[in-house]
């Protein structure tokens, strides 16, 4: 329940970190509408813009919409608004990942572990290890034996052993640069 | 020369921030000023009366009032001036509200010194204000209404009631326009063309009424009471006169071309008549389709017509008129929805708008009203209508509400209803604006009654599979996707200003809206007003307009357009330019950059009897916006009332 007025502390840090003014969402729906995820999350995009005017910040930052996007940029490009939702999407999985704020619906919950995995795989070895990947994924999940199959395979492809390091400057850079608003 | 300053407090709006009392007690000391007052509201007739009693008891002969902006108050003033027997132009008008205490309330101390500023320079200007006075203009009783629809038709009749002359000109070969295409109208459901085709007839027999069909204006020029209008009537190749509206020439003629009245859904000839009610009743050769126009062949209508009203020799005419007024009643076009790929490119035949949907459920459209499918003639069981196309999207450069969609989408949903008991209609909204008398009842009437299902989430895709389209959107009350079948789209196509609505407002010299629109004077004040005196606007051309709406503006547009006509003359802007000959070097520029083609040249004889070419302003047609005194190289052109002395004089008392 509502009771003492609605403030604006999180639609203000989205507009701080990505200048997009989130007010002039009506709700029309177009981008829920267009989603090919929004079976998967509990707050389809159009309700989160509404729960971020509300200031709704725990039920914005503890939704799953942000890791069951895809980020194909449908719901941008047909906004009649002109709001940028990925943007918004993103950066408001920039914020619940550095508030460690935890998803509140478990359906998705592996969906983030493997992001963190992911992320620090390439900003570490610049190349994505398939090996190294799927066996962090399967501890940290605790699925142990999660595609287990695939392990002859990789070994056929020598895919096992890590590749030597390039300079991952560069890729340091980028990610860098990306931080804050756009989900990393 | 004595001068009298008079401060207003507004209230507090300038009160408030600007010391007001200090301000009139410094001022009474600035060289020139015999008195000095304030008082509270200026404008009041007690303020007014303090004017006058100052003027009369110090004798002076001009003023200042430091008040709010000049336009809000000036003739009040003026018409204060006058009333002591003075000239109204011996006034200036320092704002010291707009310029200065609303935009300075945070800082009172400087406020008010620029307000004294302000007083200052108002005060060097009026000490070289001339007495001018206003020239008679004759006007020409007769109004120009462009645009036969129904907000012309109106305004029409109601000039034509009155006993003037009025002349309806219109770019289709009928008059009637949009309101003749729909086939009922909301809230009530009364049959559009019944309620129409008896003000067109009307129209057509009234005597003082005349009617220019296929015609449109090519060039306006002059001034209120007397517009100097160019109409080009096209030929029509059809004897107006002999021509008994048989229709044995358009049963007969063999070219087929997509009828542009039925929005493309059947064919008309090339020699036709838009609709059966057309009024005029006679038709008109489509010369770019016609064989005879494009091979020199056929010739089949001139053959069968039992009047030998065809000729294809016939040309334009061109027309030239006076009109003491002219009403812009254009109209409007409709959103191209090709722009939205989502809803495929306008190339999916099943997805139509909804004029198109208006011609199929009337009884004389190309279906006789029976609501079939354009891909294979099968009857339209489950129909989605989708708002907002075109509308209230920043994306398609159209952020405004198209006003009208909300509520023909409802009546479209009944109609469908009514006219197939056992059909779906679903109706996806975004919001649903029903601000109209009755307008918020017929909507419940829709979902209560015929269960018309409102679904509020805007569609984001619109694809056929099959036979059918499937639609994909979201019920954003409950959360719902929704993926369904449908065997017809209607997309409510938002209403968009015409498409040469550019050209005609650079013909016509006026202004309009950020959103092409035509501008009104003033949004609230002046709605049927332009900023061109005598120019008057009805209907949609100004903004998206239903039929109750668009009648009322053609009452109110009529009325003005009355209301000069019974005015005995018009009276001249008196701060017009004026030419100073005698240093005028005949160069020109001032000719070529009047916006108005105000300026001509002249010869005169000088002194030692030499004849030279100078430039002359002519009084009646100058509306004073000063592009020429800026253009003028040996500075001989003067703005009276706002000379360039003047402007010198207020600087230098900065």
């Amino acid at each position: 329940m509502i009771r003492n007025g609605i403030s604006q502390t999180l639609a203000l840090e989205i507009e701080k970190r990505t200048k997009i003014n989130v007010f002039g969402c009506y709700q029309c729906g177009k981008c829920s509408a267009g989603c090919v995820f929004s079976y998967l999350m509990d707050t389809p995009p159009h309700l989160l813009m509404r729960l971020i005017q509300l200031d709704m910040r725990e039920k914005a930052l503890s939704s799953n919409t942000f890791w069951g996007c895809g980020a194909c940029v449908t719901c941008s490009f047909r906004c009649p608004r002109e709001i940028d939702v990925l943007r918004v999407i993103n950066t408001v999985r920039s914020i619940a990942i550095e508030e460690r704020v935890l998803s509140r619906n478990n359906s998705l919950k592996d969906v983030p572990i493997f992001n963190e995995i992911f992320m620090n795989n390439i900003i570490g070895n610049e190349h994505v290890n398939e090996f190294l990947l799927g066996a962090n994924f399967n501890l940290k999940s605790l699925k142990f034996f999660k595609d287990i199959s695939l392990l002859p395979v990789l070994y056929k492809k020598d895919k096992l052993t890590a590749r030597k390091k390039a300079s991952t400057r560069n890729i340091k850079k980028i990610v860098e640069g990306l931080k804050g608003n756009n989900g990393i | 020369m004595r001068i009298g300053v008079f401060i207003c407090h507004c209230g507090t709006n300038i009160s408030g921030v600007v010391d007001v009392v200090k301000l009139a007690e410094s001022i009474s000391h600035y060289p020139g000023v015999v008195i000095s007052k304030e008082n509270k509201y200026m404008c009041s007739d007690p303020g007014q009366n303090l004017i006058k009693s100052a003027v009369k008891e110090y004798n002076l002969d001009r003023i200042v009032v430091a008040s709010c902006t000049p336009k809000l108050h000036e003739n009040t003033f003026r018409a204060c001036l006058e009333d002591l027997g003075l000239n109204p132009y011996m006034l200036e008008i320092a704002n010291i509200r707009e310029q200065c205490s609303w935009v300075h309330s945070d800082n009172p101390e400087l406020a008010t010194k620029k307000a004294e500023d302000l007083i200052k320079m108002a005060i060097a200007r009026v000490r070289f204000a001339k007495e001018l006075t206003c020239s008679k203009v004759t006007i020409e009783r007769r109004a120009l209404v462009i645009g036969g629809g129904v907000a012309g038709i109106q305004s029409a009749l109601d000039i034509a009631n009155a006993g003037y002359h009025v002349t309806l000109v219109e770019r289709t070969p009928s008059i009637g326009g949009r309101m003749a295409q729909l086939d009922k109208t909301f809230p009530t459901l009364d049959c559009s063309a019944c309620i129409l085709t008896p003000k067109m007839v009307e129209a057509n027999r009234h005597h003082l009424i005349k009617i220019l069909t296929y015609s449109e204006v090519e060039e306006v020029s002059g001034f209120v009471g007397s517009f100097e209008v160019t109409i080009r009537m096209k030929s029509r190749s059809v004897e107006m006169k002999k021509c008994t509206g048989c229709g044995m020439c358009q049963s007969k003629c063999p070219v087929k071309v997509d009828s542009e009245f039925d929005e493309g859904l059947s064919k008309r000839r090339a020699i036709y008549m838009p609709f059966p009610q057309a009024v005029p009743n006679i038709p008109v050769i489509d010369r770019a389709n016609c064989r005879y126009f494009l091979e020199k062949k056929c010739g089949v209508c001139k053959k069968v017509c039992p009047s030998d009203a065809i000729d294809y020799d016939q040309e334009d005419t061109i027309l030239k008129e006076k009109f003491g007024s002219i009403t812009i009643a254009t109209g409007f076009d409709l959103f191209d929805h090709s722009a939205y790929g989502e809803y495929g490119y306008g190339k999916l035949k099943n997805v139509i708008t909804s004029i198109q949907y208006e011609r199929l459920v009337n009884s004389s459209g190309p279906t006789g009203g029976h609501i079939i499918r354009p891909s294979d003639g099968k009857e339209a069981k489950k129909v989605a209508f989708i708002s907002c196309v075109g509308s209230r999207d920043n994306k398609m450069g159209k952020p405004y509400c198209s006003k009208v969609c909300c509520m023909y989408t409802a009546k479209h949903a009944l109609l469908l209803k009514e006219h197939v008991p056992d059909a779906e209609a679903y109706i996806f909204y975004i919001d649903i604006r029903a601000a109209g008398k009755n307008y918020e009842e017929f909507v419940y009437r829709v979902q209560e009654n015929y269960r018309v299902k409102y679904i509020r989430g805007r569609v984001s895709k619109i694809f056929e599979e099959g036979d059918n389209l499937i639609v994909r959107g979201f019920d954003t009350l409950s959360g719902e996707s929704i993926e369904m079948e449908f065997d017809l789209v209607v997309l409510a196509v938002g209403v968009i200003p015409r498409k040469d609505s550019d050209s005609f407002a650079r013909m016509l010299n006026i202004s309009l809206d950020a959103n092409h629109f035509v501008g009104e004077l003033h949004p609230k004040l002046a709605p049927v007003e332009k900023n061109t005196p005598g120019i008057f606007l009805s209907g949609s051309c100004q903004y998206p307009r239903d039929i109750p709406e668009s009648v009322a503006m053609a009452g109110a547009a009529a009325v003005k357009s009355l209301s000069l006509f019974a005015k005995e003359f018009l009276t001249s802007e008196p701060m017009i330019s004026e030419v100073n000959t005698s240093i005028c070097t005949g160069c020109l520029n001032c000719k070529n950059i009047c916006p108005y083609r105000a300026i001509n040249e002249e010869e005169i004889k000088d002194l030692d009897g030499k004849i030279r070419i100078v430039a002359k302003v002519n009084e009646t047609i100058c509306r004073g916006c000063g592009t020429c005194v800026a253009s003028c190289p040996s500075q001989c052109i003067n703005l009276k009332g706002v000379s360039n002395e003047q402007i010198l004089a207020a600087i230098e008392a900065l």
